[in-house]
């Protein structure tokens, strides 16, 4: 194939993604998919290899793949036109349960092409807490309804059973379903899009494209990996807790080895799988690794199967990055896939010098707040932090790193929609650590209920161990959370569920950026 | 006479009537915009004209707008730096957000608090306006814009401030877009502030130069009279392509009321809008280097391509092409000032698409320096040179199909269903082959394609927005929205009066933004007949489906007031009997002898089979092989490419 062919093919197989994302944001219903664009859509081939895909948020990088496996190893050869499989469960092909993934089938005539899926974050998914992010889960049962892949269309047809599920057991469940939809839409969408070049190429030549695709996205991820120093290099960092009431510091230790045009990651070393909810699935472990290699490799190379060739993921199961079910895992997801970022970059700051950051925030500071009351509501946020400064530049403030990419809730939206007030939302000066490039600044956002009862979620880190600085920058301000309950304050742990009385204040500071280099001595 | 004048980056363009005959002028622009337009309005002894302008937008790019001060309520200072907290590249650590065009300093908090139903937590005091008025001069404010929470439903904290600040320059959130979302709201009042004394001083300027009042081209479309635009610059800021789309709407006033998408190609850039049975489409979700400017302006999306756009190799070796561009110097290598890479340009006057001069042959090109150029990308390419030619085209081609298909995805719209309507330099060489990528049957040539936006400019009607938030359920909202469109009414009717216009021929469209409560995205419904069953249907469009039982909740209510202006056309040629020339054009099949015909000799009728060229001064039409062309009764081009 020629290499403007090439390059026309690129940018068709792009933007089937990118049209089914345009479409599911225009149709959500939720504010975490219109407003916060929590979701990833992507297009598979019929063996299951990813072809190309529009992520709105690194954590979903890696992690897609794992659902279509799941749904060819579970339908093998059973699904038909018009299906469409919903899943969940972070131990068949999800990652945490609030994630809610849809595939479909793709078929010309009765021949499968491929897939095309889609991945959203839904605002409640039932379990003990409202939010679906309960501190001290430590059963996956515990954080909400376990979707292992089922058919959610049969032949077109929405099945009942699990509609119902979602009407008992969610907390909105009007705006669950209008998500749903919208999921299904994008991902007829995308069906209808793939077909059109099955007809215009023939399934042989849309076949031998892709594997073009793919290859083309290898050859660019290995000459990237080709300009690196070959060696070997390790680290370790740890997460700081696995629930409220539990202070034990959890070891992630990583081996990353460059050789040649490739990398291989192992994850030997790691601690156990916990207690708790901090547990990573694997998938999860992917995205956050193959995160970093596209950071200091090639940040624009397409993002399919071709290109994550050259990685290998090592980790034995059991471990924390690779547990085994039924082990919680709702912060894995998006506190530890962080630290997992971390590691690695740590692992690479000595080679790979002239790149790599130090310690952004490494944490999402995950805020939920429902109610069962009178009006049933539920609020989901992850605030941000201090960016890691760079060799190159100081570090944002105030702003989402690595993993996630989020948006804010705007306050007027938020205080129009729920009996909750924002009283500040401002950074936290000089929070980000000193250095010849000062780390960026961590934020506080103060929420005060006003409902009569509630419950709130914080998942966190960063709350006692530093962001780290770098090459003699200075480390970061670790966050805090505080509640404040009639004019008294006091101190919550990183990792915490309460109930809320009316006027109770709820203080999160979030964590500054570490520096990078020697900071100049203070002019005289 | 009237006429429209489009200030570009490299040209300034000119057109207007004397009676049915279309008068064009095409002159270099000048560091001061204003000269251009000047010498031009003298060269054909125009009058009256209305003026589309860059100098909003490229103030904000170079951040040459004024000292502004922003002042938001009290632990939100931070309010424009964190934005909506999210970072522009999801990989690349060199790509950093844009700074704000206002300083962290610059940025003060009032010690006040409105709730979410407009009460007044904390009422804003005498003499804490006074302190902010004391910290906003201490910091030799040229401009100050003021956002404060919830400030739609309670304006008076806003206006306090606004009076303590005696004769500043003052942006208040509450007129410039009374809707909640704070950052957007905050970020487009600052920019509004900061452009305020920048865009007053060279609109004034230009009125003493031209000693007559004239329109100014909106992002919204439409016009309106330099003074109204003074007041409220950032209506301004993304009205560059918004007269090319006017133009297209004018267009479906004669019988093309169908769906079209409007191209226009120029030298660095692309923009496409969509334009679904003729009718214009706005969007409040604009931005400007990642500042939101969450007025309705019209729905355009930009892509990085045009005649200028340089291709390269990247690592995996795939050949790209653009976003960067080799600009007007040195340019494309055919220009022979220097340029060392191929851009389009060189590879469409290889190809035999362009001929050999632009500009109607005031800048002829040097084709052997193009040839060099391809040869030397063929040889690393490993291809043949009419590969690397085709390659250049079709790779340009693709990264606008995408364009196109987003500004239609954003509505659920199909390109198929979309005739393409190409104008602007570059426009109608690229829009066949563009067509045959998308699967798009029919290609529009417009009369004046390379002045068409001034054309836009010229005949669009005098427009003005009202809008407003009212946050409350439907069947409590009857008396509320029918005052607040009474009162926009009576405000504009006043304006309409006192600019001397005929009010009777003014066309008012009232609507209103409605979601079901609870929901965080609002659709927009005309008032006309029954609301709830109006918004039913909108929703069922677009989300699939519509609670019966659900309760229905009011967000905004809008008026949108046209006034419109003289409309012509230009005579469409007669038929002249054309006399082609016959010139060598490289297509996918290969190379072909293929005729050029001049459009002026063009009439109404007019057939041709492709493959054929048509030329005009500042454009040329590419027919490919299987195509067929005929000239419509309104003289425009019309192009049914083969499958």
């Amino acid at each position: 194939m020629n290499p403007a062919e090439l390059e026309i093919l690129r940018t068709g197989f792009a933007f089937i993604p990118e049209e089914m994302g345009v479409a599911l944001k225009r149709s959500a219903y939720s504010p975490n998919i219109k407003e916060r664009m929590d979701a990833s859509c992507a297009l598979f081939d019929e063996a299951g290899r990813m072809v190309s895909q529009a992520e709105h948020i690194p954590v979903h990088l890696g992690s897609m793949p794992a659902a279509v496996d799941a749904v060819l190893r579970d339908f093998p050869g059973t699904l038909r036109e018009g299906d469409q499989v919903i899943l969940n469960d972070p131990y068949r092909g999800g990652t945490h349960l609030p994630d809610v993934t849809l595939v479909r089938p793709v078929f010309v005539r009765t021949e499968l092409v491929g897939f095309t899926a889609n991945r959203a974050h839904h605002a409640d998914i039932g379990g003990i807490a409202p939010g679906s992010m309960p501190a001290d889960a430590v059963h996956l049962e515990e954080e909400g309804i376990v979707l292992e892949p089922q058919k959610f269309l049969d032949r077109g047809e929405e099945r009942r059973s699990i509609l119902d599920r979602f009407r008992e057991e969610t907390l909105n469940p009007v705006e669950r379903l209008g998500d749903l939809r919208a999921q299904v839409a994008a991902n007829e969408l995308g069906a209808r899009r793939l077909a059109e070049f099955a007809d215009k190429w023939g399934v042989t030549r849309l076949r031998s494209h892709i594997g073009e695709l793919l290859d083309y996205a290898e050859r660019r991820m290995r000459s990237a990996i080709q300009t690196l120093p070959r060696g070997t290099w390790a680290a370790e960092d740890y997460l700081e807790s696995a629930g409220s009431r539990d202070s034990q510091k959890i070891r992630i230790r990583a081996e990353v080895t460059i050789g040649g045009s490739g990398l291989t990651v192992d994850f030997q070393g790691t601690d156990r799988q916990v207690r708790g909810n901090v547990n990573a699935p694997f998938a999860v472990t992917l995205s956050a690794t193959y995160y970093v290699v596209r950071c200091v490799t090639d940040p624009d190379a397409p993002r399919n199967a071709g290109a994550y060739r050259p990685v290998r993921v090592l980790a034995e199961e059991g471990l924390l990055v690779r547990p085994r079910s039924p082990a919680a895992v709702a912060a894995g997801n998006v506190e530890t896939s962080q630290r997992i970022v971390d590691v690695l970059f740590l692992a690479l700051s000595e080679p790979l010098a002239d790149r790599v950051p130090a310690q952004s925030q490494g944490t999402m500071n995950n805020l939920t707040i429902g109610a069962v009351d009178r009006v049933p509501f539920s609020y989901y946020e992850t605030i941000a932090g201090g960016e890691g400064a760079l060799p190159f530049r100081r570090g944002m403030s105030g702003v989402h790193t690595h993993m996630t990419n989020t948006r804010n809730t705007p306050i007027e939206a938020l205080e129009l929609a729920m009996p909750l007030r924002v009283e500040e939302y401002r950074l936290i000066p000089g929070s980000g650590g000193a250095g010849r490039f000062a780390g960026g600044d961590g934020v506080r956002r103060s929420v005060r209920f006003l409902g009569r009862a509630g419950t709130a979620s914080i998942l966190s880190e960063r709350r006692s161990l530093r962001p780290r600085g770098l090459k003699g920058g200075e480390d970061g301000r670790p966050g805090r959370n505080r509640l404040v309950r009639k004019g008294r304050r006091k101190t919550l742990p990183a990792k915490v569920t309460l109930p809320l009385r009316r006027d109770d204040l709820l203080i999160i500071e979030t964590p500054g950026g570490g520096g990078w280099g020697r900071p100049r001595a203070p002019q005289r | 006479m009237d006429v429209g004048v489009d200030v570009g980056g490299t040209f300034t363009d000119f057109v207007g009537f004397r009676g049915r005959e279309v008068v064009t002028a095409k002159v270099p622009s000048t560091p001061d915009p204003s000269r251009a337009v000047v010498d031009g309005m003298r060269e054909l002894g125009a009058g009256d004209m209305a003026h589309g302008t860059t100098v909003a937008t490229n103030a904000i790019l170079q951040r040459k707008g004024a000292r502004t001060v922003f002042v938001t309520t009290a632990g939100f200072e931070d309010l424009l730096v964190i934005g909506r907290q999210d970072r522009p590249n999801l990989y690349d650590f060199h790509v950093t957000r844009a700074s704000p065009p206002v300083d962290s300093e610059m940025c003060l908090g009032a010690d006040e608090r409105v709730d979410a139903r407009g009460r007044p937590l904390r009422p804003l005091t005498e003499r804490e306006a006074r302190r902010i008025a004391r910290e906003v001069r201490s910091r030799k404010a040229e401009s100050v814009a003021i956002c404060l929470l919830f400030s739609f439903m309670r304006p008076s904290h806003e206006r306090i401030l606004r009076d303590a600040l005696g004769d500043l320059p003052v942006s208040m959130s509450h007129e410039v877009l009374p809707e909640f979302r704070e950052y957007e709201r905050a970020s487009t009042t600052v920019l509004d502030a900061y452009l305020k004394p920048l865009v007053g001083r060279y609109l004034t300027e230009l009125r003493a130069a031209i000693r007559k009042d004239f329109f100014v081209m909106k992002s919204g479309g439409g016009v309106a009279v330099h003074s109204a635009v003074a007041r409220r610059p950032v209506d301004l800021v993304l009205s560059g392509p918004a007269g090319g789309v006017a133009a297209g709407a004018a267009l479906s006033r004669g019988s093309h009321s169908r769906n079209f998408v409007t191209f226009d190609m120029g030298g660095t850039s692309a923009d496409f809008s969509a334009l679904p049975k003729g009718e214009p489409t706005w969007t409040t979700d604009a931005v400007i280097d990642t500042f939101p400017i969450a007025i309705p302006v019209i729905d355009i999306e930009s892509v990085g391509a045009g005649g200028g756009s340089l291709a390269w190799i990247d690592p995996g070796g795939a050949l790209r092409v653009g976003p960067e561009s080799a600009g007007a110097t040195p340019g494309p290598m055919a220009y022979g000032a220097g340029g060392s890479q191929v851009t389009v340009t060189d590879a469409d006057l290889v190809g035999g698409s362009l001929g050999p001069s632009l500009l109607g042959g005031r800048l002829p090109l040097d084709r052997s320096l193009s040839t060099k150029g391809i040869e030397a990308l063929a040889s690393t390419l490993h291809l043949s040179r009419d590969e690397a030619i085709l390659g250049v085209q079709r790779v340009v081609e693709a990264s606008m199909a995408k364009a196109m298909r987003l500004v239609l995805a954003r509505r659920g719209l199909d390109p198929r269903d979309f005739a393409l309507l190409a104008f602007g330099g570059a426009g109608p060489m690229h829009a066949c082959a563009l067509a045959q990528q998308l699967g798009v049957r029919t290609v529009l040539v417009p009369f004046l394609p390379g002045a068409f936006s001034a054309y836009g400019i010229l005949i669009s009607p005098i427009r003005a927005e009202y809008g407003r938030s009212v946050l409350r359920p439907l069947e409590r909202a009857e008396t509320v929205i029918e005052s607040a469109i009474e009162e926009f009414r009576d405000r504009a009717i006043s304006v309409l009066r006192t600019q001397g216009h005929d009010v009777g021929r003014a066309q008012f469209e009232s609507s209103v933004d409605l979601r079901f409560k609870g929901q965080s995205y609002e659709i927009n419904v005309p008032i006309r007949g029954d609301l709830r069953r109006a918004f039913h249907r909108a929703h069922r469009l677009r989300y699939g489906y519509a609670s019966r039982s659900e309760a229905i909740e009011v967000v905004a209510a809008r008026l949108v007031v046209r006034m419109p202006r003289p409309f012509r056309r230009p005579r469409a040629p007669l038929h002249r009997g054309s006399r082609p020339r016959s010139r060598r054009v490289l297509f996918d099949d290969g190379w072909h002898d293929v005729p050029v015909h001049e459009r002026s000799r063009l009439g109404v009728g007019s057939e041709i089979d492709g493959p054929a060229i048509v030329a005009e001064d500042h454009a040329t039409t590419v027919v490919p092989p299987g195509a067929h062309l005929t000239v419509d009764r309104l003289g425009l081009l019309e192009v049914e490419v083969p499958r």
